[in-house]
């Protein structure tokens, strides 16, 4: 796998390059601007894009914006976002266009190495990567009554796992129940949420976004 | 005897007032001022008036000239036409047919714009105001400040023209003079009375005899000792009741001319009002500076490291059982990274709120401060008595960035930083020998402090040439 990462902080910066050399991930670039971002996938083509939210010269949202850039005029590239800190308001602009390819994590996540390369993966195979942080955000803003309140505990559990992107497999490995068990739990939550039922993952994860955005 | 003990102290405080007035200089200034209010308003208006002449002129000339020309050159068109009728073939002559000059265009539009044609008036109305504000002033023993909304610095004179007819006070002074001139012959009035008192007081030693007043109808006589003693008399008394009268007179038109010249109480309360919404809004940006900075701080500084720090222990954790001898370097740097950021923490909230400074006080607060600076600082600290906490609390603040722009930016060789308490105000100045050009309000840590200091009703300046030397001085009021 090769990648790019756009990161302002020169430590964190190596930090990251020597983490993912270590599991044999090819870094082709390492940047710390978003013109350098948009400059070097342009030319490298790499499979995922890591990127810091907070870039130079605003610190604001510049990285977000060139990702969202890189996902439409680049799609073959994956996005990772890293940040400091997540927002759903963020995460709702990032999946905008489509959950898949798309990944929103908290930078600490990195310490879990397994984690964050299984995440990498993932989003590198078409799937979605977000943060559990980001997930509460999206599923404790309601004031309102909302058919989420009809979910029960373990129900609420799986579409958190879900919206993260992981797979029927990975849900069931993580609630340490049967695979069989982990679709009999989907198929009643989207029978309450009153969503169709699709089969393939990334687009699960955005039917659950976009009915959380929309609500 | 009762009775006569009573009516001493009494005849004596019925002379004290007349006595007492024409002894008080005052009565003079103000016998000046009153008399003065003549040349004043009928010179003031009178000037208002002549501005005013050049644009009846310009008016005459550009309207009612031309419109008598080209009723004169449609006359003589419309023969010619009579003519061409007779004889065909003769063009109508070009002049009937040509727009006016772009000169004369221009003339014309200053001439119909009333603010243009009024403003020298105006202006005039002004300076007679002023002169009247200043002597008022003097008669008060008290400065009358002008009512202006707009500031007082350079304009441009297009702006002033426009600007001066837009304000209303230029429209009250001008008011007032055109009400001064008819009024000031009441002013004068009775300050003239004084000269006439003296002479009539003196005349009877210094003039011949036989010579006779004549007022009209009546006369005065000084041929015998009574007659003599009695315009004498007639003199003092005049003289004894105008002195106070020119007295109470004279104040009465300084206070009248503060009344209507001075701004009223309430646009005097607005300026409160703004002084005070300037403070708040200054307290606030300095307040958010402050957060967006500790934010700043913390982001770049004790985040990072923590992540970093976790990436090592994370990258340490993997590698333990196959390669124990790199995790143990990774475990090492962790080591560093989390002393490292426990530093950046603690520099952090020394920012925040240096706690010598709370226990100590500013000179042991600054000697910290100046002890971290890399080149030679001269502390010249006076402050006997510690000023409340947020004027402290500025100081440092103004100090601290002043030290972090001298080592930052000015490649100065000394550094001198004064702080003196005196007259209820703190006064900080840090001078460096370096290059200067130190920019206030872009966006630097420079604005941040004008806020500061400002947000304390104190005032900020920085003196910055470029090639230096540089100067940042603070008054801060330490009111109670």
């Amino acid at each position: 796998m090769r990648v790019v990462i756009a990161e302002d902080s020169v430590l964190l910066r190596a930090g990251l390059e020597r983490l993912l050399a270590d599991e044999g991930i090819d870094v082709a670039a390492a940047v710390g601007d978003a013109p350098g971002l948009l400059a070097a996938t342009k030319a490298l083509r790499p499979d995922v894009a890591i990127v810091d939210v907070r870039l130079p010269p605003s610190y604001t949202d510049e990285g977000l914006r060139a990702a969202l850039e890189i996902r439409q005029t680049m799609p073959a590239t994956a996005i990772l976002i890293l940040s400091q800190y997540v927002e759903e308001r963020y995460a709702l602009e990032l999946v905008g266009g489509g959950a898949d390819g798309v990944g929103y994590l908290l930078k600490d996540r990195v310490g879990d190495v397994d984690e964050f390369v299984a995440a990498l993966h993932r989003v590198k195979g078409g799937g979605t990567a977000l943060d559990p942080e980001v997930v509460t955000q999206l599923l404790g803003r309601r004031h309102r009554a909302s058919p989420l309140d009809t979910l029960s505990t373990r129900e609420r559990e799986v579409l958190t796992l879900m919206a993260e992107g992981r797979t029927n497999a990975g849900i069931a490995a993580e609630l340490v129940v049967a695979e069989r068990t982990v679709e009999k739990h989907i198929t009643a939550i989207f029978t309450k949420l009153g969503l169709p039922d699709t089969p393939n993952d990334h687009r699960r994860v955005l039917a659950v976004l976009t009915h959380l955005h929309d609500d | 005897m009762r009775a006569s003990h009573q009516q001493r102290p009494a005849r004596r405080s019925v002379l004290r007032l007349p006595v007492g007035a024409l002894l008080d200089g005052r009565t003079w200034v103000r016998a000046g001022y009153l008399v003065a209010a003549l040349p004043i308003g009928w010179g003031f208006t009178a000037a208002m008036v002549l501005t005013l002449v050049p644009w009846a002129l310009l008016l005459i000339l550009v309207v009612l000239l031309p419109l008598a020309a080209l009723t004169m050159v449609a006359a003589a068109a419309a023969a010619t036409r009579r003519r061409a009728r007779t004889s065909a073939g003769t063009a109508p002559p070009a002049a009937a047919r040509q727009p006016p000059g772009p000169l004369l265009v221009r003339l014309g539009a200053v001439a119909a714009n009333p603010a243009a044609w009024l403003a020298p008036a105006l202006a005039v109305g002004s300076a007679g105001a002023a002169v009247e504000r200043a002597l008022a002033g003097v008669v008060l023993r008290t400065r009358i400040p002008d009512p202006y909304e707009s500031g007082k610095g350079a304009q441009a004179p297009s702006a002033w023209l426009t600007g001066a007819s837009a304000d209303p006070a230029t429209w009250q002074d001008a008011a007032y003079l055109a009400l001064l001139a008819p009024l000031s012959i009441a002013w004068a009035a009775v300050p003239l009375g004084l000269p006439v008192a003296v002479f009539l007081l003196t005349w009877p030693a210094w003039a011949d005899p036989q010579e006779q007043l004549a007022l009209g109808g009546p006369t005065i006589a000084i041929d015998t000792p009574p007659r003599r003693l009695l315009t004498a008399a007639a003199g003092l008394t005049i003289l004894l009741l105008v002195a106070p009268l020119t007295r109470w007179l004279g104040g009465v038109r300084a206070r009248l001319a503060r009344r209507l010249l001075g701004p009223s109480p309430g646009s005097e309360l607005a300026a409160r009002l703004a002084a005070q919404r300037a403070m708040r809004e200054a307290a606030v940006r300095a307040h958010d500076a402050d957060h967006r900075r500790i934010e700043r701080d913390l982001h770049d500084g004790a985040q990072a490291r923590l992540t970093a720090l976790i990436m090592d222990l994370g990258r340490a954790r993997k590698k333990l059982a196959s390669d124990p001898q790199a995790a143990q370097s990774l475990v090492d740097e962790a080591y560093q990274e989390a002393r490292q950021a426990l530093t950046e923490l603690r520099d952090l909230a020394r920012g925040i709120q240096p706690p010598i400074l709370s226990d100590r006080g500013l000179d042991a607060a600054v000697s910290a401060l100046s002890a971290r600076v890399p080149i030679p600082v001269e502390m010249d600290i006076d402050v006997p008595t510690r000023p409340p906490a947020p004027v402290e609390s500025a100081a440092y603040f103004i100090v601290a960035e002043a030290l972090t722009n001298v080592t930052r930016h000015a490649h100065a060789t000394r550094v001198r930083v004064q702080l003196r308490a005196a007259d209820g105000r703190l006064v900080v100045e840090v001078s460096d020998d370096g290059v200067g050009g130190a920019l206030p309000g872009v966006g630097t840590g420079l604005s941040g402090l004008t806020d500061r200091a400002a947000a304390l009703d104190g005032r900020l300046t920085v003196s910055s040439p470029p090639g230096g030397p540089t100067l940042v001085r603070a008054e801060l009021p330490c009111g109670s």
